[in-house]
């Protein structure tokens, strides 16, 4: 392995398990959600001379997964999850967490998208904005949107025990 | 700052990304108002469960990481063989090149013996036993290594077989055919090519025209007494279809 492979490997692949949960959320199965983030790993390899190092790798990996993904799906080779389909990509034995995740994919691909991104992944609304390519409002209101549709959808469930209110949100 | 306000920076307030005079209004909001201070708990605690429950999902990237660096390596094996290939190629292609045998003049005698047999045996006709049957002249070509396809293609010329008969020129052995249009004769003498190629060249004598090249698999040399363009545009249209 070059040093160039070693700075790379250290960079990158301590990444690999966030955009592989990020990548079934686009996806619609395993398998694809593999074939993404592998290609994501092998084009940021061969875009890794215009990394400037110090920047957020996090979010440049992110941000060509993405483009990677939406390339791909104008392409028909990856198709999104349709809307109401279970989630079947990560198998829960954790009956509270399989019902939050097929609460999530359950919901549309844009507001699972930020989602992801914002709460899990922790980036700021600037960082999806720019990864996203929208404006910093629209990551605001789809986030609000996305927390409100997972609040509706948990509710009933978690009306009757554990976990109720997970995801709550008020209406003004 | 009020309820709706708050609804709406709230996504601002989870990332921190509210600029202090937002933010110090937002947390006097909040401090008064009871039910935007547990909405935004409730908010708060959704974000968690749905870390939470994605970060239980089972994750092995082993598989992908092993991939991903084992395509890399053969990225660079690759990177670094092309150059090495394409040099070799390079290098081979320049011996073959010097190594190739460098095309000869054509022997004078070869066009003195070709304009000699024209003039006898075509011209003034001296008797000689040509062969005019196909399946004769098909044996004579094979024992001289010479394509029947050949032979036949250059009546794309518009001129057509008539006769051949072997014989020699320079000391070498030619398949000595005589094509014919409008009553005009052409000698079309043939050899295999074998590995030596010879220069294409032209010659006159008396009102003879020849030509000689190689094309093909085959050198062949012309004689003809027509006009010197005729010759020219047979020569040319024969060396096309060889």
């Amino acid at each position: 392995m070059t040093s160039r492979e070693h700075e790379f490997s250290e960079m990158a692949l301590p990444q690999a398990s966030s955009l592989l949960r990020f990548a079934r959320r686009l996806t619609s199965d395993p398998a694809a959600a593999e074939d993404l983030v592998q290609e994501t790993l092998m084009r940021a390899w061969r875009g890794f001379d215009q990394f400037r190092g110090g920047s957020n790798a996090r979010a440049w990996l992110f941000r060509i997964l993405l483009n990677t993904f939406y390339g791909q799906g104008r392409k028909g080779r990856l198709t999104l999850v349709p809307l109401g389909e279970t989630d079947k990509a990560g198998a829960h034995s954790n009956n509270a967490a399989f019902e939050i995740t097929d609460a999530l994919a359950k919901l549309p691909v844009d507001q699972r998208t930020v989602l992801m991104l914002g709460v899990v992944e922790g980036f700021t609304c600037r960082e999806m904005s720019e990864m996203l390519h929208i404006p910093m409002g629209t990551v605001m209101s789809r986030l609000s949107r996305a927390r409100q549709a997972m609040r509706l959808q948990l509710e009933p469930t978690l009306k009757d025990g554990a976990g109720s209110r997970a995801y709550s949100h008020k209406e003004s | 700052m009020n309820c709706g306000d708050i609804n709406e920076l709230s996504p601002l307030w989870h990332s921190g990304e509210l600029d202090a005079s937002r933010q110090k209004s937002f947390d006097a909001h909040i401090a008064g108002c009871a039910e935007c201070a547990a909405e935004l708990r409730e908010q708060w605690a959704g974000d968690a469960r749905l870390r939470d429950a994605i970060a239980a999902e089972p994750a092995d990237t082993s598989e992908i990481q092993r991939h991903v660096m084992r395509s890399i390596s053969r990225e660079r094996v690759r990177h670094w063989l092309v150059p090495g290939v394409a040099a070799a190629a390079a290098i081979l292609a320049t011996v073959l090149v010097l190594n190739r045998p460098k095309p000869a003049p054509v022997n004078p005698a070869i066009f003195a013996d070709a304009a000699r047999d024209h003039t006898v045996e075509v011209i003034k006709q001296s008797p000689r036993r040509w062969r005019t049957d196909p399946a004769e002249i098909a044996t004579l070509e094979t024992s001289q290594g010479i394509a029947d396809s050949d032979v036949k293609a250059l009546q794309a010329t518009g001129y057509l077989l008539e006769r051949a008969k072997p014989c020699r020129l320079g000391g070498t052995p030619y398949l000595h055919l005589v094509y014919i249009k409008n009553g005009r004769e052409v000698s079309v003498f043939l050899k295999a090519r074998g590995n030596q190629t010879t220069d294409d060249a032209s010659s006159t004598s008396g009102n003879l025209q020849l030509a000689a090249f190689t094309r093909g698999k085959v050198q062949a040399v012309i004689v003809t007494d027509a006009p010197r363009g005729e010759c020219v545009k047979f020569t040319h249209d024969a060396a096309a279809v060889l």
